[in-house]
Order: C-alpha cells, then sequence, then structure tokens
C-alpha cells in the first residue's frame, strides 16, 4: 500500500511541482510532533523515537545491551538516565543534546540517522513533564471506551463511524457522501466474495427502493459459497498454504485440499474465530477427535519440506517447528518471533528463550525432518486417511471380517492348545533326541532361506542383478501428481505390476561394480544365492567363515527373501558380531530406500541396543522396539526377530542369545503395508534384504553377520532357543519345557494353520483396503514427548538452556492451570483478556475490506510496527469481537454497513491536500484487486468461471517451460490436456507450486508461500500489463466476454454498453461512449479486411469458438473487451 | 456524469499535456518501474558524491562505483574446485590415502558423506597446467577459461555454512539460508535501478541438465521488497519474456491503437475519480508497450556475426542454453540493463564424476571465456563485474569407495570463484587454500563479504542500503560482511 501511494506523490508532482502534497505524505505516519502546551505521550511520540533509535544498545536485547541501561523500562531508565520533570539533570538528555560527538547519544559513528531537532525537543518535553512510562498500547488489553459524540448522527449506521466521524471533525474534515448504489454493489460484492455481482444483481439492487436494500444484498454476501472462498483465499495467505515440499526438490504431490475446503466451509458456516483457530492448532488434541478436527490441524503441516538428499533429519525438524512458531507470531499475534531465533527480540519483549519455549508446542510432532518424496505414495509423520463413503464401507467391511477371522484363529489355538497339553506329556516321555527332533522338524517346515556365508562363487553375466527403471528412463506418464485423476476407490497398484518394474532396466543396481561382484550361495538346495560386493568371508565366525564388513562392502540376500508385508508373520535369526559400540548401525534392512518413502523392516544396533523398525513411514506410522541391553562386543550373539503378523508392538519379540529380551516400546502403531513399494524409487532401489554399506545408512565396521535364516511363520520359544543352542535346549528347560513344547504343538496344529491362513487373508485384505487411500498430512505428537532447547544462533545442534513449551509470557502470562500443550496454546491465544489476537484479527478483516489497516502495518503490531490511526475504534472493535464471540460474519457486516466503507471512493483536492493516504477515512476504499481477484473477476464477467466448490488444485494455463525449472519428474499439463472446467476454477484453486508461483500472479502480489504472509505490498510493474494484455488466459476471457455479448445485443452501441457495463459495472458516459464507438468501428473495419486475422485472434484458449457469431465482429468486440478490462477501473475496487 | 470542479478539471487537463509529451511518459513509467518513490524520503547523503540518473533508492552513491552493472554466474550444482581451478598437487600424491584426520576436524558434512567411516582422497580427474602472465594454474577440462586467466580474479576461499544446495544457494543469492528475503539483483535494482527505460533492471536466465538441483524462482523474486524489483526471467522460444508478444491476429500497429484507446478512457476514469493511481497505471503500460519492442530485439541474435558466434561456441545457435545465455547477457549488458543473473544447472557429481564433469566443463567454459573476452573487446568490462562460481565446492576425498563409479560430496569450507572486470584486480589469485583443499588457511571470504565487496563496486555501502520489512532494517549483508579490498584494483 505504502509504495502505490508514495507513486502519487511522484506523479502529481513531477506533473504540478504541488510540493504541498509531498509535505502532506507522511500525514499521520508520524505523530505530531509535540508542542510545548501539548501532553507528550509515551506510546504514541516517545517509543516511537526511543524504539527506532536506542533499544538495539538499550533495549531488550541481553547481549547487545550496553552499559546495562534499559530505555524500554521505566526501572532502568529512571536509575541511570531519567530524572522525572527535570531534563537538566537526565543523563539521557544531555547526552543526545550534547554538541559534543564523543559524549553524544546515539554515537554518530554507529548510527546512520541521529535524532532530529524535533525527536529531541520531544525527548527534552516528555521528561520534562514527568516522563510518564506505558506499556506498548498492543500489550495492553484493550477496552471499550465509550462512544465519541458527532454532530453527524444523522449520517451514523453503527459505532464505526461514531469513532471515524469523531476524529474527521476533529480535524475539520467531513465525510464523503454515500457511493451511488451501482458503484455500492459493486464494492461490496468484490469486498466480500471477490467476485464482481452479476447485471441482474445490479439491476434488483437499483431496483429495490427499500431502506433496507444494502442490507439484504451484504446478507446474501454473506450468505453466498463465494464468501467462504474469498476468506479461504485470505487464509491461504496465513496459514502458507501451498501443495508444494518448498526448498530444493520441491516436490508437489500433498493431498491438501481437504483442509483448504474445510477452511471454506467453516468460514461459511461461520465458525467462531476462536474454534476455527483451535482446531487447527490442537484439533487432534481435543477429547475425542472428530475427523475434521483432525483434519485442520493441517494448519501446521501445510508447510514446507525437505527432500535434499543431504539434509540432516534434526536440523529440518527443528527448522519445522520454528516454523510454526513463526505462524503462531506472524499469523495471530502479529509479532515478528522469528526475530529471537538467534537473540533476544531487539524491539519486543519475546526473549530468545520465549521464542523457543513457544516453538515447543510443536517440538514433539511425531515427523520426520527428511521425508520421502510424495510420489513414493507415503506422507511421511501423523496423516489422516482421506477416505469417501464408499471406501469407508469398504475398510468396515474389511475390519468385520478381520474381527471374525481373529475369533476364529483364537478359538482354533484354543482346541489345538487344549489338545497340545493333553498330548505333550507323551512326547515328553520319549528320549530328548525324539524332542529335538520334533523341534528340528518344525524348524525345517519353516525354514524358507539361510545363508551360511561360508563360500563365494563368481556369478554368470546372465545372472546379474538388474536395476528396475531409473529416473529419466521412462518417467511414468501420470506423474503429473498422483492425486491427479486418481481414484480412490479404485484398485491399488498391482503389486506384480510393481515387481516386474523392479526388474526393468539394464544397469545394476545401487550402482554397483560387476567386477566387485559374487554369489554366496544358499544353504538350502535351489535357494536365490546371496549377492556380495567386496565379499569380505573369513573365518572367526560363528560357525565357519562369517562375512565382516569394511568400510565400503556390501550385500543383499535373493530378492524374494523376506518380502513380507505386515500381515505376513514371519522370523528371522543371524549371528551378530559387534566389533565397538556402534551409535547406530544397521544390520538387516529391508527397506526402500529412504527417498523411496522407506518402507519395510531393518534391525540397527543403537549404541549396541537391538532397534527393530517395522514401518510403513517413519516415525509415525511404524512399530519400533529396542532391547533394553545391548549387545556384548567383540563376541559373536546368537539374535532372533519373531512376529505375528498382528500389526502390534505385542506381536512382535527380540530374542538374545535364545532368550527373550526385554525391550522399551518406541512406537506402536502401523496401520498401513509395511511392504517396500520401490517402483517410485528416486534414486536407490529396493533389492531385498541388505546388510553393509547402504545409502544414508553408517555400516557395522569391522563387525560380522553369520548364519541368516528366514522363516514364514512366527517361530515359538522352544524353536528359537533351539537355533540357539541346538538339542541342549530341549535337554536343559525341563521346567519351561512342556508349555513350550505345548506351544510349538499349537502351532503346528492343522487347524491352527488353517485358521492362520484364512487371518491371513483377512489381514491381507483389511491392508489393500486402508493402505492404498490418499493421506492428509496432520498433527499428531510422538508418544514421548522430546525435549526442547533453546538453540545457540538458531543452530540445531547447539543447544543451550532446556525449555518447556509455554507461550509469549512477557506479552501475556500463562495461565498454570492450563494444560502445556496445543490445547492450552489456544486458551491463551484466546484468553478474552489477551491483548492481541482479537485486535490483530480485527484488524485485517479492516485492511482486506478498507484496503489497509488501522494498524497499518497489519504484520507487525510490535514497538517497531505503525500505530493504530484510530486506536479506540480498533479496542472497540476487538472487545465487540470477542463479545461477540468471535462471529467473523457479523464482524464483516458490521465493517460494511457502516457509513464509512459506503462513502463515495472519490478524490477531492481537499481530501488530496489534507489526507492523501485516507488514514482518516473522508472517502470510501480504493485499492487494486488482488492476483487472485484480478483472474477472478475477468473469468466471472466474460461468464467462464467455474463455480465449482473445492476439490483437488487445478493448472489453468501456464507458458511452456516456466513450471519445469526442477528436478522432480513432474509437467505443467498442456492447456489442451485440460478441460476448460480446470482453467477455469477460482483462483484459490489454481495449484501453486512454492518455488515456481504462478508468474502472472507473482507480478500482481501473491504472496509466497514460504512463510506466513499478513500482508500484501501492491506494486506497479508493466509485466502487470503485459498479462492483462497478452496472457491467453485473459485474451480468453476478453473473447468470451464478447461473444456472450455479440449473442445478446445486435446494436453496436447496446454491445459497447453491455461489455463496458459487465467489465465495470457501470454505464459508461458519453465521452467513454465515443471512444469505444470510433475503436469498434475502426476494428470492425480493419478485421473486415483481414477475416484471417480475426480468426487468430480469437482462437485462444480451451473454450470453444462460437461458430455462430460472426468471426469479424467477435474479434472486434473482442479488442473492444479488451481495452475495457485493461483500463483501471476494471481491476480496481473503489 | 458527475461534476467536476473546474480546479481539478484544470488538474486533469495538465495532466494530459504531461501524458502527451513522450520524455515525460518514459520518466513517469521508469519512475514507476523503479519505484522511485523512496528518493523522496531519503535525504541526500554527504559521502559519495556520484549522482545517478536513475531512479533508484539511492539519489547518490556511497562511493565512486568501480562497476556499473553486475553478470552473476552461478554454476548450481557445485564445481569441484579441486577438478577446475585450485590445484592441490598432494592430491596427486595421496590420492587413494585417507584425508588426516587432523585437516577434517570437526566440520559439518551431508548426510550423504556422514555415513562414512573413511574418506579416501580422489587426486584431480584431470591434469592441471600453467597458464597466462599471472601463472594461474587451470584444470585442462577448461582450456578456454585457461586463455583468459590474466583477466580474472580468482578467489580460493569462499566459505559458507550449509552443506546442502537449497539453502547454500538461497544464501549465494539472498544472504540468508531461507527462502523470502530478495536475491542480490532485486536489492541492487531497489538500490540504483536502471539506466535504460526499456528493459527491466534485473534480468534472470536459466539454463542446464537437470540432476539432484533444481532452479528455484525465489532466486530470482522480489522478497520482501515490492515485486517490481523482481529479476524477469528471459526464456527460450517465442516470448522471451512472459507475454511480451501481441496475440495472433495483432501487430505492434494494433497494439498502439488498443493502448491510445486503454489510455484514453483512463484519463476520463481519472477525470471522474481522481485516483492518483491511474496516471501510474498508464505509464505502465506505456513501458510494457516498448518492452514489446526491446525484449524481442535484444533476444534476437541473428545480426550477430558468425566471428562472435563462433566465439561463444556451437551451443549459442541453440536457444536456451548456457551459451546462447552467456551471449544474450553481453547484448544486455550492453544495454545497461543492471544485473544479469546467468543461472546454470550442473556438477552434482556425488558419483560417476570422471563421467559427469568434463561434459559439465565443455558446456560452460567456452562461453564463459567467450563472455569476457567479448565484453573485454567491447570496452564493456571495465565497468562491467562478472563473478562465477558455486553455492559451494566439493570434498577433496571421496563419496564413498574409490571405483569407477568414484564421486565428491559437498564442501562448504572453502571453494573458488571467479570476477573479471570493472573494480578487480586481473590475474590476481586471492586467498590460500591447504594442501587439501580442505580448509582455508587464509582468512575466509564469506558469501556476505563478496555480497559486501559487489555492493562495494557498485559504489554502494552495504550497511547503508537497507530495506523496512515487518519492523526491522534488512540488508543483503544481513548483519555482517566486511569488504574485501585485497581484491580491487
Amino acid at each position: 500500500m505504502k509504495m502505490s501511494l508514495g507513486t502519487i506523490a511522484i506523479g502529481l508532482s513531477s506533473l504540478a511541482g504541488c510540493l504541498a502534497i509531498l509535505v502532506f505524505n507522511g500525514y499521520a505516519q508520524q505523530p505530531p510532533s509535540a508542542s510545548p502546551a501539548e501532553h507528550v505521550d509515551y506510546n504514541w511520540q516517545i517509543r516511537p523515537i526511543l524504539s527506532d533509535n536506542c533499544y538495539r544498545c538499550h533495549g531488550p536485547d541481553a547481549k547487545s545491551r550496553q552499559a546495562g541501561l534499559r530505555l524500554d523500562q521505566q526501572e532502568s531508565a529512571y536509575e541511570q538516565a531519567i530524572v522525572p520533570g527535570k531534563p537538566q539533570e537526565s543523563e539521557m538528555i544531555r547526552r543526545i543534546s550534547s554538541k559534543d560527538a564523543a559524549y553524544r547519544m546515539p554515537p554518530p559513528a554507529a548510527s546512520a540517522k541521529p535524532l532530529t531537532d524535533a525527536e529531541v525537543a520531544t525527548l527534552t518535553e516528555w521528561v520534562k513533564q514527568g516522563a510518564e512510562y506505558k506499556p506498548h498500547w498492543a500489550f495492553i488489553t484493550p477496552i471499550k471506551a465509550p462512544l465519541p459524540q458527532t454532530t453527524l448522527t444523522s449520517r451514523v449506521v453503527n459505532a464505526i463511524d461514531r469513532f471515524i466521524f469523531a476524529r474527521l471533525e476533529k480535524e475539520g474534515l467531513k465525510p464523503s457522501s454515500e457511493a451511488d448504489k451501482e458503484t455500492l454493489i459493486n464494492r461490496v460484492t468484490l469486498s466480500l466474495t471477490g467476485l464482481p455481482p452479476t447485471l441482474p444483481e445490479v439491476d434488483a439492487f437499483l431496483a429495490d427502493k427499500s431502506p433496507n436494500a444494502y442490507e439484504k444484498v451484504v446478507d446474501r454476501l454473506l450468505a453466498s459459497p463465494a464468501y467462504g472462498e474469498h476468506m479461504a483465499a485470505y487464509w491461504a495467505n496465513i496459514s502458507r498454504y501451498s501443495e508444494s515440499d518448498g526448498f530444493l526438490d520441491d516436490h508437489h504431490d500433498r493431498l491438501f485440499w481437504p483442509y483448504r475446503d474445510w477452511v471454506i466451509s467453516a468460514f461459511n458456516r461461520n465458525m467462531p474465530f476462536n474454534q476455527f483457530a483451535t482446531w487447527q492448532l490442537a484439533g487432534d488434541l481435543l477429547p475425542n477427535a472428530t475427523k475434521e478436527q483432525r483434519l485442520a490441524t493441517a494448519f501446521l503441516r501445510v508447510g514446507k519440506r525437505t527432500t535434499e538428499n543431504g539434509a540432516i533429519d534434526e536440523e529440518y525438524r527443528v527448522e519445522y517447528a520454528l516454523d510454526r512458531a513463526n505462524v503462531v507470531g506472524e499469523g495471530f499475534l502479529a509479532l515478528t518471533t522469528g526475530c529471537a531465533r538467534c537473540h533476544d527480540h531487539k524491539y519486543d519483549p519475546i526473549a530468545q528463550k520465549d521464542y523457543y519455549s513457544l516453538s515447543g508446542f510443536f517440538n514433539s510432532a511425531d515427523e520426520p525432518g527428511f521425508f520421502a518424496p510424495g510420489f513414493s505414495t507415503i506422507q511421511g509423520g501423523p496423516t489422516l486417511p482421506w477416505t469417501d463413503k464408499v471406501t469407508d464401507e469398504k475398510i468396515a467391511a474389511a475390519e468385520a471380517a478381520l474381527r471374525t477371522a481373529e475369533s476364529a484363529y483364537s478359538a482354533a489355538r484354543e482346541a489345538a492348545n487344549g489338545d497340545a497339553i493333553a498330548r505333550v506329556g507323551a512326547l515328553l516321555k520319549q528320549p530328548s533326541s525324539e524332542v529335538a527332533g520334533a523341534v528340528q522338524k518344525s524348524l525345517d517346515a519353516a525354514t524358507v532361506a539361510y545363508y551360511p556365508f561360508e563360500t563365494t562363487a563368481p556369478i554368470p553375466d546372465d545372472q546379474l542383478p538388474k536395476s528396475r527403471a531409473r529416473r529419466g528412463q521412462k518417467p511414468p506418464a501420470d506423474l503429473v501428481s498422483p492425486f491427479r485423476g486418481r481414484d480412490p476407490n479404485g484398485p491399488p497398484p498391482d503389486v506384480d505390476a510393481v515387481r516386474a518394474a523392479r526388474e526393468f532396466g539394464q544397469r545394476l543396481p545401487n550402482s554397483m561394480i560387476r567386477e566387485n561382484l559374487t554369489f554366496s550361495p544358499s544353504g538350502l538346495p535351489g535357494g536365490e544365492p546371496a549377492v556380495l560386493e567386496e565379499a569380505n568371508l573369513r573365518p572367526g565366525g560363528a560357525q565357519g567363515n562369517a562375512l565382516f564388513f569394511t568400510d565400503t562392502n556390501r550385500g543383499f540376500l535373493g530378492k524374494s527373501v523376506g518380502f513380507y508385508d505386515r500381515t505376513q508373520p514371519f522370523s528371522f535369526d543371524l549371528w551378530v558380531y559387534a566389533a565397538s559400540v556402534y551409535e547406530n548401525s544397521q544390520v538387516l534392512n529391508h527397506r526402500d530406500d529412504d527417498n523411496s518413502g522407506g518402507a519395510g523392516y531393518k534391525l540397527n544396533l543403537e549404541k549396541n541396543h537391538l532397534s527393530f523398525f517395522m514401518m510403513h513411514s517413519w516415525p509415525y506410522n511404524m512399530l519400533h522396539v529396542v532391547s533394553k541391553e545391548p549387545v556384548p562386543t567383540k563376541q559373536w550373539t546368537h539374535v532372533s526377530i519373531t512376529y505375528d503378523g498382528s500389526s502390534r508392538a505385542a506381536g512382535l519379540h527380540l530374542y538374545v542369545n535364545g532368550k527373550p529380551a526385554e525391550v522399551d516400546v518406541e512406537h506402536d502403531h502401523l496401520t498401513e503395508s509395511s511392504l517396500p513399494r520401490s517402483y517410485a524409487a528416486a534414486f536407490n532401489e529396493f533389492v531385498g534384504v541388505e546388510f553393509g554399506r547402504r545409502f544414508r545408512e553408517v555400516t557395522m565396521k569391522d563387525g560380522g553377520i553369520d548364519e541368516i535364516r528366514f522363516f514364514n511363520r512366527a517361530l515359538t520359544p522352544i524353536e528359537v532357543s533351539y537355533l540357539h543352542q541346538g538339542t541342549r535346549a530341549v535337554e536343559t528347560q525341563r521346567a519351561k519345557l512342556t508349555e513350550e513344547m505345548a506351544e510349538l504343538m499349537t502351532a503346528n496344529d492343522s487347524r491352527v494353520v488353517e485358521a492362520g491362513k484364512s487371518l491371513y487373508v483377512a489381514r491381507e485384505a483389511q491392508n489393500q483396503a486402508v493402505s492404498w487411500v490418499p493421506e492428509v498430512m496432520v498433527m499428531a505428537d510422538a508418544p514421548k514427548p522430546r525435549q526442547t532447547y533453546v538453540l545457540s544462533r538458531g543452530l540445531y545442534n547447539v543447544r543451550l538452556d532446556s525449555v518447556d513449551p509455554a507461550p509469549l509470557t512477557q506479552v501475556f502470562p500463562f495461565d498454570p492451570k492450563v494444560p502445556k500443550n496445543r490445547i492450552g496454546l489456544a486458551q491463551w491465544l484466546f484468553d478474552p483478556n489477551n491483548p492481541l489476537v482479537s485486535r490483530v484479527f480485527v484488524n485485517r478483516m479492516w485492511q482486506q475490506l478498507l484496503g489497509k489497516g488501522i494498524v497499518e502495518t497489519s504484520d507487525d503490531f510490535g514497538m517497531q510496527g505503525s500505530r493504530p490511526t484510530q486506536p479506540e475504534l480498533l479496542d472497540w472493535l476487538a472487545v465487540d469481537f470477542i463479545e461477540s464471540g468471535w462471529d467473523i460474519k457479523r464482524l464483516n457486516k458490521m465493517i460494511v454497513m457502516s457509513a464509512t466503507f459506503r462513502q463515495s471512493s472519490d478524490v477531492t483536492d481537499e481530501i488530496v491536500k489534507r489526507d492523501p493516504n485516507n488514514v482518516l477515512y473522508a472517502r470510501g476504499p480504493r485499492m487494486r484487486m488482488s492476483a487472485e481477484q484480478v483472474r477472478d473477476n475477468a473469468l466471472a464477467v466474460s461468464g467462464l468461471l467455474v463455480k465449482t466448490i473445492g476439490g483437488p488444485s487445478v493448472y489453468p494455463y501456464q507458458s511452456d517451460g516456466v513450471w519445469v525449472l526442477g528436478v522432480t519428474p513432474y509437467r505443467y499439463p498442456k492447456p489442451e490436456e485440460l478441460s476448460p472446467d480446470e482453467q477455469h476454477r477460482r483462483s484459490l484453486y489454481s495449484f501453486v507450486k512454492r518455488n515456481t508461483p504462478p508468474p502472472s500472479m507473482s507480478v500482481f502480489d501473491f504472496s509466497e508461500r514460504h512463510g506466513t504472509i499478513a500482508r500484501r505490498l501492491t506494486s506497479n510493474t508493466p509485466l502487470q500489463a503485459l498479462v492483462l494484455l497478452d496472457d491467453p488466459q485473459y485474451l480468453e476471457a476478453y473473447r468470451a466476454l464478447a461473444t456472450k455479448v455479440l449473442k445478446e445485443k445486435a446494436d453496436k452501441d447496446d454491445q459497447i454498453k453491455l461489455v463496458f457495463r459487465l467489465a465495470t459495472r457501470r454505464m459508461p458516459n458519453e465521452a467513454e461512449m465515443a471512444e469505444l464507438r470510433k475503436y469498434y468501428e475502426q476494428e470492425l473495419a480493419r478485421f473486415d479486411g483481414e477475416r484471417k486475422k480475426a480468426e487468430e485472434l480469437v482462437h485462444v484458449g480451451v473454450a470453444p469458438v462460437d461458430s455462430a457469431v460472426d468471426v469479424v465482429r467477435m474479434a472486434a468486440l473482442t479488442n473492444v473487451a479488451a481495452a475495457v478490462m485493461n483500463t483501471p477501473d476494471a481491476y480496481s475496487i473503489h | 456524469m458527475k461534476q467536476i470542479d473546474a480546479n481539478r478539471l484544470k488538474t486533469a487537463l495538465a495532466r494530459r499535456a504531461f501524458l502527451k509529451t513522450g520524455s515525460g511518459l518514459g520518466a513517469l513509467a521508469l519512475a514507476e518501474l523503479m519505484g522511485g518513490t523512496r528518493l523522496l524520503g531519503q535525504a541526500p547523503s554527504s559521502a559519495g558524491g556520484v549522482m545517478l540518473k536513475s531512479n533508484g533508492v539511492l539519489k547518490e552513491l556511497h562511493f565512486a562505483p568501480r562497476a556499473k552493472r553486475v553478470i552473476r554466474i552461478h554454476m548450481i550444482g557445485a564445481v569441484s574446485q579441486v577438478d577446475s581451478f585450485d590445484y592441490k598437487p598432494m592430491l596427486e600424491k595421496m590420492h587413494g590415502e585417507q584425508l588426516p584426520a587432523s585437516i577434517r576436524g570437526k566440520g559439518r558434512l551431508s548426510t550423504m558423506s556422514a555415513a562414512q567411516s573413511s574418506f579416501p582422497i580422489v587426486k584431480p580427474i584431470s591434469p592441471f597446467s600453467q597458464h597466462g602472465q599471472s601463472g594461474a594454474w587451470v584444470s585442462d577440462l577448461f582450456p578456454y577459461t585457461a586463455k583468459i586467466v590474466d583477466d580474472l580474479c580468482f578467489i580460493k576461499t569462499l566459505r559458507t555454512d550449509h552443506v546442502n544446495h537449497d539453502p547454500a544457494a538461497k544464501f549465494l543469492h539472498t544472504g540468508f539460508q531461507l527462502a523470502g528475503r530478495p536475491p542480490e539483483g532485486a536489492w541492487v535494482a531497489y538500490a540504483i535501478g536502471s539506466e535504460n527505460q526499456n528493459l527491466p533492471a534485473f534480468v534472470a536466465f536459466t539454463s542446464g541438465t537437470f540432476g539432484g538441483v533444481s532452479h528455484d524462482a525465489s532466486n530470482w523474486g522480489s522478497g520482501f521488497l515490492p515485486s517490481q524489483y523482481q529479476g524477469v526471467p528471459f526464456r527460450a522460444g517465442k516470448d522471451p519474456v512472459l507475454y511480451v508478444s501481441n496475440p495472433n491476429g495483432m501487430d505492434m500497429q494494433d497494439r498502439r491503437g488498443m493502448l491510445d484507446v486503454i489510455g484514453k478512457l483512463s484519463e476520463k476514469q481519472h477525470e471522474i475519480s481522481d485516483d492518483p493511481e491511474i496516471p501510474a497505471k498508464i505509464s505502465q503500460y506505456e513501458m510494457a508497450y516498448r518492452m514489446m519492442t526491446s525484449v524481442p530485439e535484444v533476444a534476437d541474435i541473428s545480426k550477430e556475426p558468425d566471428r562472435i558466434l563462433d566465439m561463444y561456441g556451437p551451443d549459442v545457435r541453440k536457444a536456451g542454453t548456457f551459451a546462447r545465455n552467456c551471449l544474450l547477457a553481453r547484448r544486455l549488458a550492453e544495454r545497461d540493463v543492471r544485473f544479469i543473473s546467468v543461472m546454470h544447472v550442473g556438477w552434482d557429481h556425488h558419483t560417476n564424476i570422471m563421467q559427469r564433469h568434463p561434459p559439465d566443463c565443455l558446456m560452460v567454459d567456452q562461453p564463459s571465456a567467450a563472455l569476457v573476452a567479448d565484453l573485454k573487446q567491447r570496452g564493456l568490462l571495465k565497468d562491467t563485474l562478472v563473478m562465477w562460481g558455486s553455492e559451494f565446492g566439493r570434498t577433496s576425498f571421496a563419496q564413498g569407495p574409490i571405483d569407477s563409479n568414484v564421486g565428491r560430496d559437498h564442501h562448504g569450507n572453502n571453494f573458488t570463484w571467479w570476477l573479471a572486470g570493472g573494480g578487480v584486480k586481473p590475474g590476481f589469485s586471492h586467498g590460500e587454500t591447504d594442501d587439501f583443499s580442505y580448509n582455508a588457511v587464509t582468512p575466509s571470504v564469506e558469501i556476505h563479504d563478496a555480497h559486501a565487496t559487489m555492493l562495494h563496486i557498485l559504489g554502494i555501502d552495504h550497511e547503508r542500503l537497507t530495506y523496512r520489512s515487518q519492523g526491522r532494517d534488512f540488508r543483503l549483508t544481513d548483519v555482517a560482511g566486511r569488504l574485501v579490498k585485497e581484491i580491487l584494483a
């Protein structure tokens, strides 16, 4: 706003040398300087001077504070620098007025701006009057002042007008008359809905002579769905809404439109602001949180996320927590909290500690820092499955069937176990070799793979492992976005095709080196050999040779080995040799590469504790258990893992040397397929059970593994013990042997086996039903809260003090009774005494409707922000908003109903002279439309606008090459690939790619979506003219507008009038008619001679050209429409 | 129809007279484009003394300028300094051996090599030799650059905190690791505007082979500055600037006709509402009209003689290539475009550096050298600053094992740029790195230092070029920045 108003001055001053305007340009930006008789107010006159000039060294930031002096606090100032009432005795006054450069403050060398004489005089007068300090206005809880008296009572509609008119009278100004009805309906419709009124709407209003005709229009607009869309477009600036990742790769396949649609619906339902915000900040924590409440928390997840390979997980996890603190700070409090990331805030009472405490509310988000790209079909962190009714029913049916199968399985086990207990005594009477034989037989039947790592063998060329298709070879045609056109209720991706795709390609996987590859044969007849790179088999294993790890060697088992989903019971065992204590090294890994989502399972040594993961996505959707005891170093340890297919941590058992290991359950939430899905792999491919060197994993240097076996069911304890110590297992464990052998017999009972097969089928059916539905990223905290630290200079790894979650307590205290979680944060924000939240919101609604806020810096209510031009009005509105129950529609209605809003916006000489920036509101608002409105307006007046509400984002026109800047295998669809319906939706449905925002919108100051933007600048650039003149989106709209008019009107004058009226909602005057008539005739004549040119001109866009309309007239009137639509009245609100 | 009082009518008439004079229009358009309003709030400073013709925020420069314009060539992806300009014989000697732990220290590694326990040294993938009077060592993979070393000023000790492309590239362009701040070009346009009324002050080019790294529009956006300071991307194809071409069925004369109607209708609207935005809008349309001619003209290389085209190499005949962009950068420099950002993606050789580094060299070596030589032969090099380099360098040790797929990881400790032209010492090398090109042994040149020096060369004190956003006076150099006096001619 500042920019555009500033430009006035240049244009006019160059024109008429009217310097008087310049003098007034800063009106009300600057406080009036104190004449000696006047009371000097700390908030309005003194603080701005001190904040701008002194606080950097004598303010809130403890680190940069000089001489221990704070001028922002009365106590410190009185102690050292100010003697109230006595300027001559005040060190501060002596210093600022000194002629001695060495003594003077601010130090001339350090300050670009010395204090002006007027500023020195004001400060001196303030000290003389007693140097009264007051808290910063924005940190004092607002109260409703009595409504001011005004003599203009006949014009007053509501409280707003009393404040505005009283001030105008004080300034000797008069409000402008009410705008004419055409202007009024145009303004209020654009302001409340973002769209222009239709001509029938205009005509109806003109015809309605009832006294409440205007109010009826307002009520209709507030009730129209377009209102919620317009408000949602506003909220997208606060929520930094975008469906792409930002950062390096800027992948763009995240499902967030259900959240955007929720925002639209919440505004349309007039959800109270406190509820609207609370759901977004803490919906997941509300008692019995509904799907809708959880969906709202996407607000916290819609920020950026990195998929850059070298990204350090913790660094970015911290970044996301801080991003959320910034959104709360800037979005709700209009405070530049981010400034306190590296140091105490220089101006506002936000210590660095406070900032990190605020981020503490978000620091336990159960999400990673490094994300897999969305096209992996894995959404990292907490998600909300986005299902429709049909899918929900399908899932419910699958789950009911699963419960039935589970009961049947339990019953079969019970029966089998009863029989086993009856029979086990007989078996145990046999010699122990017989008992051992039974265990061995049971194990043999279950064994599916065995690798003794004794020998190697050369790999014949035709048996070399092959890479699947790599990025760049043949990107699948549907990679525009997996959510575009994907039917959530359609069949899941074909897993066999997925496997087959993996076979595609000729390269060795993971850039392996041919010469370094060998087989290590399977210990089972016909078993697939393992592949080793730089095989390092040597003696000293658990049995014979073993595989030892250097820095670089690696390998993988046969590809089909261990390929288990969460639904399938399985077990494996191996011997592990830890040469030292490993910070976090992989033992076995059966997962996709992290870039492909990382689904699968893995066994790690974390400080030598056994750490087993089975995951759909890390860290939210997975099972994770860690042994309480570490494995010893420099000796072979037998490790077994058994899993029963239940998707629960309780179904997962770790054994060390044959005995159950005690574990800590870190995560117990696995609800979707844990099968690697590497068809979408971006970098490396899934090759099977891997060990040794692996991208982003640390190898077990100098350690080793030996004797790996896989089993196709959950082994029983006696079997595990037997694997560890052989027949001794049945010789030495007499006490538990009865029970354990019964368990073994139960597991092998044919009834149990059959029921197990049915159970697997039911589990798999449920798995398929739930695993492939799209998911929205939402908020949820990790099972164990994370400690938050103050970070030195904001660096993730330089931790200072630990802090608990807390809001900005120096701004407003935190009730100790409120929970220290996001619900507590919301309660703090919406405490009726919180001085900021209501003020900030009403000010932004004022900004939205009047063009700029009562506080112009609607993004900064801190000390450095601008001061309210009508403070009592702001406070009155803020309190009233709270008293109304945070009723947003009521607030908007009050503003647009006010006589203030309804004034004519024409600029008179007196207004130009007295108040060029219209801070006193002696006239109505006048502003360029927002980026969204400019486009939506053109679509609406041309009749092209498709009014469908919600749904997946669309990809309107964009020139070739604009979007394809990145590594991601997406492309912008060509216009002809899109239906006109997609091209002509409102702009809030246009897909926004963070790193490549739509150029036609950017030039109109569309907000970047990297963080919260509460206020857009308004700039002027010739690129705006190029868009409105030549962008096909607009050319098509002009042609559609002309076509519509030609079909309605036969007379040329009528055609011009209708074009003009549709474009501006007013009638052209005679002078305008004359210009347009001349131009229309000229273009008709020209195109008549050049029909081909006419054809070319009208063939633009995707909406069909109406062949019933004469192309010459269409082309000529298209240009007339273009001319009118390019005049300022057609893209401004006035 | 409204009543317009006599006073307002007079003003309107005067305005119309003003708008009809071409020069007035141009001046107004320029003021618009450059956002000249801020001139008004700016008191002339006492130092400097060079008055500016163009309308940036600075009415006069802080220092006598050494250059009038900047060409920033950003090799996105990170060129290996040890395979280009930072010659280290020790790497030859110790190929395959471990980088000494004392050298490696505790610096940050990207997670791609952080998992390694072994850091074997990899020798330069191609031999180096000395060139020119200055005796600069250059990899044989840069034969054209080798020929112009006496015009170049190497800085061997650039440093950045960042080990990943996204934050490091943003840091290079905007002085901050997160998106949202204005890039160098926007700062320069904001400060000193342009002397050309027909072309934008800040132009951006992109090219390259997409590997692991992408272009990002925030590197030529306007950040928190108003959007008129954003870089205007020049593109291959029909529309060198988006929407600069008239639609089919409309030529320049037709366009002129429409603009006249728009102008007249706008004036009539102005008569009614007196909206002071309207004259600004009209001038914006006039500037757009001039761009419709000037942009295709500058992008049209058909009149460039073969001997010039041949200088830039064969790629120059193909639109959208780095070579073509270098040639266009020269054409824009000739027309006084203030800041030209030429960004090229490649170089991210984590693996297969032996296969991938040489073709990347081939793509950029000749055009880069030709640009400098071409500027020089036209007398433009003396007031144009060219800066060539990456967001960071690459490790002298291998990412993973040394085998035929060997590659190098990101390395921010020290990396090499070369500068040429206005204000910098030709045939000069600044800064020393250790025998492993792993640490600087002379004080590092931070990115903020490079920015401070670039602004200084343009005559701007980096501490006095500020923009207030959200209550804070921001600088390109944030709270840092030291002038690298040693390289100034």
